[in-house]
C-alpha cells in the first residue's frame, strides 16, 4: 500500500467510530436519490408492462384512473359497478372478447376477484398445484395469497365481510381451493380467484338454504301461499357450498342486473379497438372504455415530475451534505494542527501532508460510494421484491 | 558539525537571538539552557531550518540551510537530524512501530522498506520497548512514549540530534534511561547532540553548555531590545 495511503487508512480505521457515521451519512446521501430513481423507474415499468398486457377496460362512467387502476391491482373500486347485461352488451358487438371482474370482496387482506377461467389464459397464468375453479365455491389462489393465506389446494378459504358494521352485507362463504397458481410477480399473485357466479353468492344475490317447500319445514316459515314460501330468520343460508347442497343455491332478482366492476376487453384487431373505443365514446352513455396504457402513461407524466421534484430535492441535500463534510474535514485539521505541525517539523515532504489529508476525504468517499452499491445490491435482492409488492 | 555566523533572529518586536559565531564539532553533545523564554526552542528550530534566520548563516556540516528552499530543508532534515520534542508528538492512530517508521513514509528522499521494519523493531528492542512494537501511544507510559519518540527521531541514522527537553516531562528513572538512549546512539554513532534542558543535574552528561541567557557561553549573546 502507498504510503500516503497507509497513513491516512490507520488514520479512518483508528477514529472508526467517526468514520463510519461519515460514511454512512454519504452513503445515504448518495443512495437516496439514486433508490428513488430506480424505483421511480422500476415502478413505472411494472406498471407500464402490466397496462400494456392489458387492451381495454370498460367501467362505469367516471374516474378512468380509478378504473384503471382498481382493475389492474384489484383495489377496492371507485366508481360504482356495472350491469353484466353491459357484458353482453359488448360481446354482441363482435368486436372483442369480454372478461368480468368483480372487486369488492377479499379474504383476509387479499382482494377476490370474481371472474372467468379466461382470464388465467388471459394472464398467461399457469399453475403451480391443482386446477381452475370449476363449480360456484371453489377458488384459485395467486401464489402470494396462498402463502399469506397459508392455504393449498384443497384447503378452504374463508370471505371476509365487507364491513365491520355490515356483517350481512356480504357473505362469509368457505370456498374450496382448487389450485394454486405459479408467481407472476404482479398483483394476480396477491389475489383469490373464484367464479363471478360465486362473488355473487359472497355478495347475497345467490344464496342456498333448507329445501321450505317441504311440509317438515314449515316450523321455518312465516307464511306460505301456493306460490311462495317466507322464511323466518331460523332458515340458514349455507356458508360453504358442497356437492350436497349446490342444487339449493339459486338466484334472486335478473342475474342481467348483478354487479360487475370492469370489464376487460380483448379486441379481435386494431379496427375493433378503435370501432368499439369509437362506439363507446359516442353511443354508449353509462359505460365508459379506457385504454390502460394511455392512463398509466398520463399518471406516470405526474409521477416523473414528482420524481424531478425528489431528485432536486435529494441533489440539494447532497450538495448541502457535501458542504458540510468539507466543513467537518477542515475543522478536523484544525484540531489536528499539532500533529501536522509535527509531520512538518520531521521532515515532511512538500504536498505529502496534503496527500495523505486528501486521501483520507477519498477513502472516505470511497467506502461511502461502496456502501451504496452494497445498499443497491441488497436492495435489488430485498427492495425490489417489496417494491414490486407495493406496487402490485 | 554545526556551525552559526553572525545569526540573528527576531520576533514579536521585543526579542531578538543574536549569535555571533557558534561552532559544534561533530560528535560533541551540547546542552542548551537558560530560563523560559530565552530562546532555546527558537534556537533548536533555527537549527533544524523550522525558522530562517532574519541575517547570518546556519552550517550543517557543509550545507548552508539559509540558501535552501523550505522542502529543500525538510527533505535535508529528514535526513539530517532527528527531532526530539517535550510532548512526544506521536500520532496517536499509528502503532509503536508505524510511529517509528514514519519518517520513512513521509518523505520519498527516505525510502520505506521491509526492512525498515526490522530496523525499526531493532531500536524498539534497544530501548525495552520490543514487545510492545503493536501497542497504540495511549497505551504507553509517559516515558516509553518518550523512548518511542526517540526510536523515531532515530530511523533514519540522522548525524544531528536535537532534543528540545525531552526529559522535561519524565521521573528521574525515566529522564536517565533516556538520556542513556540517546548518549549511546551518539556515542555509537558519532552524531552530535543538541539538547535544551532545565535539569542542571544532567549537564555533567554533555561535552558543552551553551546558556543563550547568561551570555556565558563564548560567542553566544541573546538580547532583548
Amino acid at each position: 500500500m502507498n504510503n500516503s495511503m497507509y497513513l491516512a487508512w490507520n488514520y479512518l480505521k483508528y477514529h472508526w467510530g467517526k468514520t463510519l457515521l461519515l460514511v454512512f451519512a454519504i452513503s445515504m446521501v448518495i443512495f437516496i436519490p439514486l433508490v428513488l430513481n430506480l424505483f421511480a423507474n422500476k415502478g413505472a415499468e411494472r406498471m407500464m408492462s402490466r397496462a400494456v398486457t392489458t387492451p381495454l377496460l370498460a367501467g362505469s362512467k367516471g374516474s378512468a384512473t380509478e378504473l384503471t387502476l382498481s382493475t389492474l391491482y384489484f383495489r377496492e373500486p371507485g366508481i360504482p359497478p356495472l350491469e353484466f347485461r353491459e357484458i353482453k352488451a359488448l360481446e354482441n358487438e363482435g368486436l372483442a372478447r369480454a372478461i368480468p371482474l368483480n372487486l369488492e370482496y377479499k379474504v383476509k387482506e387479499q382482494p377476490i376477484v370474481g371472474t372467468t377461467t379466461a382470464y388465467f389464459d388471459f394472464r398467461n397464468a399457469g399453475f403451480a398445484s391443482g386446477r381452475p375453479m370449476a363449480v360456484i365455491g371453489e377458488c384459485v389462489l395467486g401464489a402470494s395469497a396462498a402463502i399469506k393465506l397459508n392455504a393449498n389446494t384443497g384447503d378452504a378459504v374463508i370471505s371476509s365481510p365487507a364491513g365491520a358494521f355490515d356483517v350481512a352485507g356480504s357473505f362469509p362463504l368457505k370456498m374450496k381451493v382448487t389450485g394454486v397458481l405459479k408467481p407472476l410477480n404482479t398483483a394476480d399473485d396477491e389475489a383469490v380467484f373464484t367464479d363471478l357466479k360465486t362473488a355473487w353468492v359472497i355478495s347475497g344475490k345467490a344464496h342456498g338454504h333448507d329445501e321450505l317447500t317441504t311440509a317438515t319445514a314449515d316450523s321455518l316459515l312465516l307464511s306460505r301461499s301456493d306460490s311462495i314460501a317466507i322464511a323466518s330468520k331460523a332458515v340458514l343460508s349455507y356458508t360453504e357450498i358442497t356437492p350436497e347442497n349446490i342444487n339449493s343455491f339459486h338466484f334472486h332478482g335478473d342475474p342481467d342486473h348483478y354487479p360487475v366492476n370492469a370489464i376487460i376487453a380483448i379486441p379481435k384487431d386494431k379496427k375493433s379497438e378503435l370501432m368499439l373505443r369509437g362506439r363507446y365514446e359516442n353511443e354508449v352513455q353509462n359505460v365508459q372504455i379506457v385504454v390502460p396504457e394511455k392512463v398509466v402513461d398520463e399518471l406516470l407524466e405526474t409521477v416523473v415530475s414528482v420524481k424531478e421534484i425528489l431528485t432536486l430535492a435529494a441533489i440539494s441535500i447532497g450538495a448541502a451534505t457535501l458542504v458540510i463534510t468539507l466543513l467537518v474535514f477542515s475543522l478536523s485539521i484544525r484540531l489536528r494542527k499539532k500533529e501536522i505541525q509535527t509531520l512538518k517539523y520531521i521532515g515532511a515532504a512538500k504536498g505529502s501532508i496534503t496527500g495523505i489529508l486528501s486521501l483520507e476525504i477519498v477513502l472516505v468517499f470511497a467506502l461511502s460510494t461502496l456502501l451504496t452499491l452494497f445498499y443497491l445490491l441488497a436492495i435489488n435482492g430485498i427492495g425490489l421484491p417489496l417494491l414490486e409488492q407495493l406496487i402490485q | 558539525m554545526i556551525r552559526l555566523e553572525k545569526l540573528r533572529f527576531s520576533y514579536a518586536a521585543d526579542f531578538t537571538l543574536e549569535i555571533e559565531r557558534l561552532e559544534l564539532e561533530q560528535g560533541t553533545k551540547a546542552a542548551i539552557t537558560g530560563s523560559s523564554g530565552c530562546g532555546k526552542t527558537t534556537f533548536i528550530k533555527l537549527l533544524a531550518g523550522i525558522l530562517k534566520p532574519d541575517s547570518g548563516k546556519i552550517f550543517l556540516d557543509d550545507l548552508e540551510l539559509t540558501t535552501y528552499s523550505e522542502s529543500e530543508l525538510q527533505d535535508l532534515r529528514i535526513v539530517k537530524a532527528g527531532l526530539v520534542f517535550q510532548e512526544f508528538e506521536l500520532l496517536d492512530y499509528l502503532t509503536v512501530l508505524d510511529n517509528v517508521t514514519l519518517p520513512l513514509r513521509i518523505n520519498p528522499v527516505l525510502k520505506y522498506r521491509k526492512e525498515s521494519q526490522h530496523r525499526a523493531k531493532e531500536l524498539l528492542n534497544s530501548v525495552g520497548l520490543g514487545e510492545k512494537y503493536r501497542r497504540y501511544p495511549n497505551k504507553l507510559s509517559q516515558g516509553e512514549r518518550q523512548r518511542v519518540a526517540i526510536c523515531r527521531a532515530l530511523i533514519a541514522t540522522p548525524g544531528i540530534l536535537l532534543c528540545d527537553e525531552p526529559t522535561a516531562n519524565l521521573d528521574a528513572r525515566n529522564r536517565d534511561i533516556i538520556l542513556q538512549i540517546i548518549f549511546d546512539y551518539c556515542e555509537a554513532e558519532n552524531a552530535t547532540l543538541v539538547m535544551v534542558t532545565h535539569d542542571r543535574e544532567i549537564l555533567n552528561s554533555f561535552d558543552r553548555e551553551i546558556d543563550l541567557q547568561q551570555f556565558n557561553s563564548s560567542q553566544t549573546k541573546t538580547s532583548y531590545e
